[in-house]
């Protein structure tokens, strides 16, 4: 009874957290969604895209197999394979505040801020056009 | 001064001269090599190499592109690199041989098709996929001999081609292909028998929208209600409000797929054909106590679970094929996953990032679904597969059926899974 009413409490305070605008509104994005839209390079992103661009956001996928060990961001894909995947829209790279990569096959549910749109390495290819800043893993 | 022919002719060729050049500019993009030193060329085409075999996965397909719009120079070093044989192409990587056709080099394209042929090359489907995006006249032949191929992405390449070659006397090989084991392959076919004019073929499209079949949790039907809504909207030039991200259930959804089949029924002209089971989509939902993904790329891919309740063998994804086994069977491969995976204490994951790969799912006696990953590159790993693996990949092969069979999920299963399990890991 005390915990049922406690969990009430901190629903309602995280209520009014969120209408007070203290705490986010958290998103939750299908990887399926992000991986499907149609995109090309120069092409604009679309608006529902967009419009998640600073936002909080949560999604759920797989470390892409070829993630190095003790890195401070990894490629997040919808399978653990990876393997097929050639496509920019097929990968949102997870950057990680605080820590490092540890490999594991399971299955990540993430939450942090989205950012959309191309970011080019210093040789002016696209690296990513979904990113996700987490806290730590 | 009077008009002279000759100089007429000049005008003319240099105009032609000019405007080849200039839509050629355009294709080439910022990579054209004109103006460049041999120098510089050349250490952009080996830098260029290295990123698409090396670099990360979302660069590597535009270094290959950036390849390729080097022309000449680039299809002189990677044909130097392949070999008369292909035998470089192995090293070059997937990223590069997908680009090769691109040069439009006979030489080249002659390399393509051959190391199509060697079953053991790693890279057939990119292979595939570039000689389809170029197909060229007289390759029908070819391409139809592709359509049988064990690789599923060598069939949706050929698919590709023959659409490009407008092969429409291949309509019944490619209608073939609508009972196809993978359900991309089907839909690839459903759509070129469409562009042909067989507007029955839909059918199976719009059944996929009603798919919601999963891998333990990979969302595979869900991922072919995206790929059948692209194509119908293609096809039929209207989404009709679906949304691939909702379950076919939905209210909304609802409405859109009646509005859907109607439109794909008016295109079919009131021919509305049966589905083979294959291509329906699944109504049962079992559940998954054991699983095998297994993914070479020369021997193919397999998805096999083992459902405790039932004494189940699921084989395949969608509609999958389910094989009876022995009552306690089940119970006991649990209990031998149990006690191997055990002695792996934390480790879940094995090898080096590739395209090979071999996952052992378990879903414990607590409830919790534990993954355990093997990948690897193009080149053999001789032990890659931990011991404890190893006994319970042989242990799970031992229950496979090795009959041949009608159905080619089922066909000499035990054989053909073998040999990519040890196509990934080893010998077992």
């Amino acid at each position: 009874m005390v915990k049922t009413q406690l969990l009430h409490a901190c629903g309602l305070l995280g209520l009014v957290l969120c209408s007070s605008g203290l705490a986010p509104e958290v998103h939750e994005v299908s990887m399926l969604r992000l991986n499907n839209i149609e995109f090309e390079v120069g092409d604009e992103l679309p608006d529902w895209v967009l419009a998640l661009d600073g936002e909080t956001v949560q999604l759920s996928g797989y470390m892409q197999s070829e993630t190095l060990e003790g890195e401070s961001w990894f490629d997040l894909t919808n399978d653990s394979c990876g393997c097929g995947t050639s496509k920019l829209q097929h990968f949102v790279r997870v950057i990680i505040e605080d820590g490092t990569t540890t490999f594991t096959p399971s299955e990540l549910e993430l939450e942090g801020v989205f950012s959309a749109g191309e970011e080019f390495d210093e040789d002016e290819f696209i690296e990513s056009i979904f990113r996700l800043t987490i806290d730590s893993l | 001064m009077g008009w002279r022919p000759a100089a007429g002719w000049f005008l003319v060729f240099s105009f032609l001269a000019l405007t080849a050049g200039m839509a050629r500019g355009s294709a080439l993009s910022s990579e054209e090599p004109q103006g460049q030193s041999r120098d510089a060329i050349a250490a952009k085409i080996e830098k260029y190499l290295k990123l698409a075999r090396t670099g990360r996965a979302a660069v590597r397909p535009q270094a290959a592109r950036r390849l390729s719009q080097l022309g000449a120079p680039a299809a002189a070093r990677i044909a130097s690199l392949a070999g008369a044989q292909g035998q470089g192409l192995v090293d070059l990587g997937p990223h590069v041989v997908e680009i090769v056709a691109d040069f439009g080099e006979a030489e080249l394209r002659g390399v393509l098709w051959r190391v199509l042929l060697d079953l053991d090359f790693p890279w057939r489907g990119p292979a595939a996929r570039s000689l389809a995006r170029t197909a060229e006249e007289g390759e029908v032949q070819r391409f139809a001999a592709c359509l049988g191929d064990h690789i599923w992405q060598v069939r949706h390449a050929a698919l590709d081609g023959l659409q490009l070659l407008d092969a429409r006397d291949l309509q019944d090989e490619v209608r073939a292909l609508l009972r196809d084991c993978d359900g991309s392959v089907r839909r690839a076919a459903a759509a070129l028998l469409d562009a042909w004019g067989d507007g029955a073929a839909l059918r199976f499209l719009v059944e996929d929208l009603k798919r919601e079949d999963r891998y333990f949790r990979l969302p595979l039907g869900a991922q072919a209600r995206f790929d059948a809504a692209r194509i119908l909207k293609q096809r039929l030039g209207d989404d009709f409000g679906f949304d691939p991200g909702l379950a076919p259930g939905e209210a909304a959804n609802r409405e859109a797929l009646q509005a859907i089949e109607v439109a794909a029924r008016k295109r079919a002209q009131g021919r509305w054909p049966a589905l083979p089971a294959i291509a329906r989509a699944a109504t049962n939902r079992i559940g998954n106590t054991i699983g095998l993904e297994l993914r070479s790329c020369r021997r193919g891919e397999f998805y096999l679970r083992w459902n405790e309740a039932q004494d189940l063998l699921i084989v395949g994804t969608g509609n999958a094929a389910l094989v009876p086994l022995e009552s306690g069977l089940v119970a006991r491969l649990k209990a031998a996953c149990e006690e191997h995976l055990a002695a792996l204490g934390e480790t879940r994951f094995w090898g080096a990032s590739g395209c090979d790969l071999e996952q052992f799912r378990f879903v414990d006696s607590a409830g919790e679904l534990r993954a355990y990953l093997l990948t690897k590159g193009q080149k053999s790993v001789g032990d890659l597969r931990p011991l404890a693996l190893d006994r319970l990949a042989r242990l799970l092969l031992e229950s496979l059926p090795d009959a041949p069979s009608a159905d080619p999920r089922l066909d000499r299963l035990k054989s053909r899974a073998r040999a990519a399990l040890e196509a990934v890991g080893g010998d077992l």
